[in-house]
């Protein structure tokens, strides 16, 4: 039996090297996933979801460095573990399924053979146990002709079939905390659905966490129990799917949840971008998109600060608990 | 009349000597001017090849397509190319689909060059111009290149060079798809204002269906070349019959929360599109299937005045039966 598996990731932040000068990716994020939860990631392209993902997992590669911040994971900071550790913990404790499932699986080796180096990473066994390992595997998340994908390679795979093989390989292991970056982004709608409930159901089976980066809402809303809304690098709103749905209290996440279409009401769009990331504002990165700014948010950044039971808001002028946004709506 | 009449139009494909992929069968529907009809399903299902042959640029095996009266593929390239200026298109990928070499200016005013030569280049500068303010962009990024823009702004620009000829029929292929959600609502309000300021008629291709619903009167459902069903936007969102649409649209997920709908999945994978069925397409993956399904042939049939479906477990009337004996 493995340990509680709680993740915690205080003020992280990540940087990229470029010619024009350093990207500041991730700004001082900082949450927490219990074991039981699925914390679904949403913000636009660009504002650090990935980059953020990866630094959990240890996968920042150069140009990208990690600047500051502690990740802890059951107790312990992965931080500070080098790669040798790190790589005891993923694909072990820590399972990560990426955005393409063929960018994952290497195009050369046998699905087998795949699986194979990535159990015996962890645990010894003989090839024999390990085609059985992996033939439960691949049935446990929906395949039905587990010998021929085994024997196959990944470009005689479908989309759908090649993301569940991935599935399965992050998973073969029963880790205890799941990362995943988009991992359904790439598929159609009936093969999305069955695999977010393959995930979660593995996950709800054992009170496991899960943190999923998305674009589509309707992920969040359906399939996770919290959610992190990201902008510029930062963390602006945190709470329940329920509070921050219902009630947003951060401009940002009221403008993302404006412009989803609803059944007989108009959607509003945001114009504008993100800011530069390389000469970064010092005070609110929304400041000049958002319709509340006033002289205080160009000059303080707002921190993340508690707003209510369970969550937290990063602004000056933030809606109230039940105010504001609700009512505006109707 | 409608603006556009699509009939019985057939398109297959052949890779190498390989077996042919039938990209398009037999699929028919019309719009009426100043509307939008929608084609949903699953990449692979044909919907881009429908928008490809009506824009003219892909030639169907058999069927026809009458535009504003006249039947396109039965026309001259040199009618057809003249005919080609009152229907254009817009394209998922903004940046692929403009060349990244060249201006603003160009890129939106290229399509003046080729079908209004007589125009000074002085005129043709006002038209991009006013082009780009229909857009909601300035003159300011006439000497810009598409590098230089967002996402968003990409696709104002693919829209202002789609709007340049005055067309009547735009067809929008997945315009949105690549775009952030809060870019994409300034681009779907706009498309929608364009719409009601000129008249425009669109075909429009999406899989997202809280955006088809805000978007089109119409929609017609896509499985493997063929319509599987075609009617009202609202009813076949809401209630529909043919068991691909139920699979399709019980997977769509809504943004409310708690508001998960029983899945209704098919059984296995899409077969390979080379397959060829004498029956209904959906043979070996449809829950209410019987044995008639898999040899006789299944027609898109009037359900209702403004519905069809090709399935024949789905009768005329209001009830179709596998709603009620459906596995859930
Ligand atoms: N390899 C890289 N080199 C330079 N900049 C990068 C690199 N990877 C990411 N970035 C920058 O870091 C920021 C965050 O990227 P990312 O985490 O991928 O965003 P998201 O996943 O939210 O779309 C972006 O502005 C991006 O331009
Ligand atoms: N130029 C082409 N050559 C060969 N096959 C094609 C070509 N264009 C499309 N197809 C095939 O036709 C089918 C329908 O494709 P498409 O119309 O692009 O579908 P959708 O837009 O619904 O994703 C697919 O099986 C696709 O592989
Ligand atoms: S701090 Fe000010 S600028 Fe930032 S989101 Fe709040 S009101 Fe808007
Ligand atoms: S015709 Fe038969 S197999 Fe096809 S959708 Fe209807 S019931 Fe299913
Ligand atoms: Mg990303
Ligand atoms: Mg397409």
């Amino acid at each position: 039996m493995k340990a509680s598996g709680e993740l915690k990731v205080e003020d992280l932040r990540v940087s990229f090297q470029t010619a024009q000068g350093t990207v500041r990716a991730v700004n001082g994020v900082g949450f927490v996933v219990k074991p039981g939860d699925v914390l679904g990631v949403v913000g636009e392209s660009g504002c650090g979801k990935s980059a953020t993902l990866r630094a959990i997992a240890g996968l920042t590669q150069p140009p990208g460095h990690i600047d500051g911040g502690r990740v802890e994971f059951d107790g312990r900071e992965l931080t500070g573990l080098g790669r040798g550790g790190l790589r005891r913990i993923l694909g072990n404790e820590i399972g990560f399924i990426s955005q393409s499932p063929f960018g994952a699986l290497n195009p050369i080796l046998s699905i087998e053979r795949q699986f194979r180096n990535v159990i015996k990473a962890h645990r010894r066994a003989s090839a024999r146990e390990c085609r059985e390992i992996a033939l439960k595997a691949l049935r446990d998340v929906g395949i039905a002709g587990p010998e021929r994908v085994l024997d196959g390679y990944a470009h005689q795979l479908s989309g759908g079939m090649a993301q569940r093989v991935v599935i399965a390989m992050a998973t073969v292991h029963n880790p205890q905390l799941i990362l995943a970056d988009e991992p359904t982004t790439a598929l159609d709608v009936t093969v999305q659905r069955q695999i977010l409930d393959l995930i979660t159901g593995l996950i709800a089976e054992s009170n496991r966490s899960m943190l999923i980066v998305t674009h589509d809402l309707g992920v969040v809303a359906q399939y996770c129990t919290r959610v992190l809304v990201m902008y510029a690098g930062q963390a602006v709103e945190e709470g329940t799917v329920d509070q921050v749905f219902r009630t947003p209290q951060h401009p940002y996440t009221q403008a993302l949840l404006a412009a989803v279409p609803k059944v007989g009401g108009e959607i509003r769009g945001l114009q504008g971008g993100l800011p530069d990331l390389i000469n970064y504002p010092s005070g609110c990165p929304y400041a000049d998109r958002c319709p509340k700014a006033t002289e205080v948010c160009v000059e303080t950044r707002p921190p993340m600060v508690r707003a209510g039971q369970g969550r937290r808001t990063a602004c000056h002028h933030a809606a109230g608990e039940v105010a504001g946004y609700a009512a505006a709506r109707s | 009349m409608p603006l556009l009449e699509v009939e019985n139009v057939v398109k297959t494909f052949r890779r190498g000597g390989g077996p042919a992929v039938r990209a398009v069968d037999d699929v028919s529907f019309s719009i009426e001017a100043g509307q939008t009809m929608t084609l949903i399903g699953e990449s692979g299902s044909g919907k881009s090849t429908v928008a490809r042959i009506v824009l003219g640029l892909e030639r169907p095996d058999s069927g026809r397509v009458v535009f504003d009266g006249q039947d396109l593929t039965a026309m001259s390239p040199r009618d057809l190319r003249a005919k080609r200026s009152t229907l254009t298109a817009v394209f998922q990928e903004p940046y692929e689909s403009l060349n990244p070499r060249m201006k603003v200016e160009s890129i939106v005013g290229e399509p003046l060059k080729l079908f209004d030569r007589t125009l000074s280049k002085a005129a043709r500068r006002d038209r991009v111009v006013a082009s780009l303010e229909e857009v909601g962009l300035g003159a300011g990024i006439l000497r810009r290149y598409p590098g230089d823009l967002s996402g968003g702004q990409q696709q104002r620009l693919g829209i202002a060079r789609a709007l340049i000829l005055s067309p009547r029929l735009i067809v929008l292929d997945e315009p949105t798809s690549s775009l952030d959600l809060t870019v994409r609502a300034t681009i779907l309000t706009l498309l929608k204002e364009l719409q009601l300021r000129h008249s425009l008629t669109y075909l429009f291709i999406s899989h997202d269906i809280a955006t088809v619903r805000y978007f089109s009167t119409n929609t017609g459902v896509m499985y493997l070349g063929r319509f599987v069903e075609r009617g009202p936007t609202e009813e076949i969102i809401d209630d529909p019959r043919h068991p691909y649409s139920v699979a399709l649209l019980s997977s769509t997920l809504s943004t409310d929360p708690g508001e998960m709908k029983p899945a209704r999945p098919l059984t296995g994978d899409a077969p390979s599109p080379t397959t060829r069925f004498p029956g209904c397409p959906l043979v070996g993956r449809c829950p209410v299937q019987v044995d008639e399904c898999a040899t006789r042939p299944v027609p898109m049939t009037s359900i209702t005045p403004t519905r069809s479906a090709a399935c024949i477990r789905v009768r005329p009337g209001t009830a179709g039966p596998e709603r009620n004996e459906a596995p859930s």
